[in-house]
């Protein structure tokens, strides 16, 4: 088979969403115009940003055979710290650095609750759901935090080129950083192991518990960034911010084509995956449809997208004939 | 034999604490025989010919209240001051949570008027308890439970859900104990003749006059930023407001759009930015509460249209009017919380008192703006304090 082939079949799954959000495009802007205009493309890309940076982190936590569920609540603990921290007169890249590594230390938590305590992910992160939002309650007693430093929202929601947000910058770099990791580091090779068969890479020597941390630590840092673009573009940390962001992220990087199982996904998909729940959101809204159909819609997408993608991989598998050992997953 | 031992004392214990307990049980219903004709006595004396309610109006503008509700402002110009009896009395005050705003600031109102009441001489204690969170059907209900084994004077409870209080109402009126319920209306089984509460339905539609009054005769676009309509308030607010618009038309306001936000500011700004580039004349955005609302102004200042378009939210929490105070949101809906307690705990002293009210009684709502933002929130629904007169 000669490379240039190879490397589109590597692309498969992604190719089918780009060809779904397309399709989609189609649709849409036949029936309302403004679709395809710059400034609404402008606003989906916008509007992907956060659910894109949760994610992108996500894709780590469930590529690594978990889940994580806290991730809206650690989206509102880091941004009512961050604007707590604003809010004393701190200055704005000192407060994200520190945000950041804080999230690391929530992600930490969640790995070491899931590594050495041995409870199921989808319990484990259910619990520090409650445990982070709770945090968050008690360090404002409910209230919203307002009026953030004007110099912190223009350097994290400002107008750049092209009428675009500053934000944007934080969302692809962050893609871009992710998928080094994951393509191209052997701890990347790892989480893709650990997620494809825990037994099986502990016996070639992959320090499973370090590598779980890590996923669940970068998908902390992800929500974190989704904080931080959060906070910048309302002005407000609420301690209910982000509730239900989780499933939306987790959404995305089903899409994307991962396996809830672990194993397999990539950030390519993840990242076409934000892009074609929220372009599918925006553009239900634009041509008019109904909010309780909106619902409908949605779901039917995720169910169809999903599908197609277990379709992909049957066939793909059976031409093959074999499975691979690390990038397995349930089909 | 010391097994022997242990089970005599434990008879003769339990022995010792039933005669007690019916002493005082005892004791109790004496007391309460004792008080009978005396409140009757007094029921026969000042009730019957003080009021009279049949001057004060009945407003039929809501279809929940089929038989219509009287204004709380119009109520308290007859009732006038509180007569409270000359022993202890103690109200229990059952909220939804005390994590959102609305319902600390009732609890502060209450707070006050705990302190106002001492300052009289009254010997009053208000319990003030909510569930753990605003789920916690069951925990609202324990805490009834617990005020209805206390026997106490009057409970206040504002439900969860409109089942979740039921099973206690029904223990509280057969212990005799006296119930006014917040916001959830109980027509019949239980049928409960005490209520207070809010017209979301009426603060739709006074947000759409006050577009109306704020757009101007030529009229305009607007749109609607509504919560997930599982509760009536979500409901009622978009009916109201809709309803208004419907039955004016030489307002000549048009809805162009109708979208769910999940009560989430960061979907409503989205929302707000998508509707605002949809609908270039869009004149007005009205948001189903405060947090959506201060998420859509935040899409009117990013596409610099502040002024231009018109939101307004409902509740008037502190953030939302010092937003209106800094020239950013136009108005809210306001729900006045602070002042829905005070109502409630008037209305559970007329209750305990055995007067029979108008059955449905509104509180207080009104808009708030930049024109009235600045005053004390008292002053805009024309709050005058509880007077209390203990009985001599």
């Amino acid at each position: 088979m000669n490379n240039k082939l190879k490397s589109l079949k590597n692309f498969e799954r992604e190719l089918s969403i780009a060809a779904g959000i397309v399709l989609m495009t189609i649709i849409f802007s036949l029936i309302n115009p403004i679709f395809i205009s710059w400034s609404n493309i402008k606003d989906i890309i916008d509007q992907a940003t956060i659910y894109g940076l949760m994610g992108l982190g996500m894709s780590f936590a469930i590529i690594s055979g978990g889940i994580d569920l806290s991730a809206g609540s650690i989206l509102a603990l880091v941004a009512v710290i961050l604007a707590k921290m604003l809010a004393a007169g701190v200055s704005p890249i000192i407060a994200i650095l520190v945000a950041i590594a804080f999230s690391a230390v929530l992600g930490l938590i969640n790995g070491v609750i899931v590594t050495k305590m041995r409870i199921q992910p989808f319990i484990a992160t259910m619990a520090t759901m409650s445990l982070f939002r709770g945090i968050a309650y008690l360090i404002t007693g409910g209230f919203p935090i307002t009026s953030m430093p004007s110099a912190y929202r223009k350097l994290v929601y400002g107008s750049i080129a092209l009428d675009m947000r500053s934000s944007v910058l934080i969302l692809f770099a962050f893609a871009v950083i992710t998928h080094i990791i994951l393509k191209y580091t052997k701890t990347g090779n790892y989480i893709y192991a650990v997620g494809g068969n825990e037994d099986a890479a502990n016996l070639s020597g992959v320090k499973c518990v370090l590598n779980r941390n890590i996923a669940y630590i970068i998908c902390a840092i992800g929500s974190a960034l989704a904080g931080i673009v959060l906070l910048a573009k309302l002005g407000t940390a609420e301690p209910t911010a982000g509730n239900g962001y989780e499933l939306q992220a987790i959404a995305a990087v089903a899409i994307g084509g991962a396996s809830m199982a672990g194993g397999r996904g990539t950030i390519i998909g993840t990242f076409l995956g934000a892009i074609m729940l929220t372009g599918l959101k925006v553009g239900l809204i634009v041509i008019g449809v109904d909010p309780f159909w909106q619902y409908i819609a949605t779901g039917l997408v995720i169910v169809i997208a999903v599908y197609v993608e277990i379709v992909q991989s049957n066939i793909k598998n059976s031409q093959s004939g074999k499975k691979g050992l690390f990038r397995t997953g349930k089909s | 034999m010391k097994k022997r031992i242990l089970a005599i004392l434990t008879c003769m214990a339990i022995l010792f604490s039933l005669s007690t307990g019916c002493s005082s049980n005892q004791a109790a219903s004496e007391d309460a025989a004792a008080s009978q004709p005396a409140a009757s006595d007094t029921q026969s004396k000042a009730e019957t010919p003080k009021f009279d309610f049949s001057s004060v109006p009945v407003q039929k503008q809501d279809p929940n209240f089929k038989n219509g509700a009287v204004l709380y402002s119009d109520l308290s110009k007859v009732l006038g001051s509180i007569s409270v009896p000359n022993k202890e009395v103690k109200i229990g005050f059952i909220m939804k949570s005390l994590e959102n705003e609305y319902w600390s600031m009732m609890a502060n109102g209450i707070r006050e008027e705990i302190d106002r009441m001492k300052a009289a001489g009254c010997n009053v204690t208000v319990d003030i308890r909510s569930g753990q969170t605003d789920q916690d059907q069951e925990g609202q209900l324990s805490i009834m439970r617990d005020m209805i084994n206390k026997k106490y004077d009057c409970i206040i409870a504002f439900p969860i859900s409109d089942a979740n209080l039921v099973p206690g109402i029904e223990d509280a009126q057969k212990a005799g104990i006296p119930i006014v319920t917040g916001s959830v209306a109980y027509d019949d089984e239980p049928h409960v003749p005490y209520y207070i509460g809010l017209s979301s339905y009426e603060s739709g539609r006074q947000v759409a006059e006050a577009f109306s009054k704020k757009i101007g005769a030529e009229g305009g676009e607007v749109s609607i930023i509504m919560g997930i309509p599982n509760n009536p308030s979500a409901r009622d607010r978009t009916a109201g407001f809709k309803a208004w618009i419907d039955e004016n038309p030489e307002c000549k306001l048009k809805i162009v759009d109708t979208q769910n936000a999940d009560w989430d500011r960061m979907k409503a700004k989205d929302i707000a930015d998508i509707q605002i580039k949809k609908y270039p004349n869009l004149k007005a955005i009205f948001c189903n509460n405060d947090v959506m609302a201060l998420g859509a102004v935040e899409s009117v200042k990013a596409a610099d249209k502040l002024g231009k378009i018109y939101v307004a939210g409902t509740d008037g929490t502190n953030e939302a009017i010092k937003s209106i105070k800094e020239g950013e949101l136009t108005l809210t809906a306001g729900q006045f919380s602070y002042y829905l307690g005070k109502m409630a705990l008037d209305i559970a002293f007329r209750a305990m008192d055995g007067i029979a009210l108008p059955e449905r009684v509104w509180g207080s709502i009104g808009i708030i703006d930049s024109s009235n933002a600045n005053q004390n929130m008292g002053e805009v629904i024309n709050w005058k304090d509880l007077d209390y007169q203990v009985q001599k």
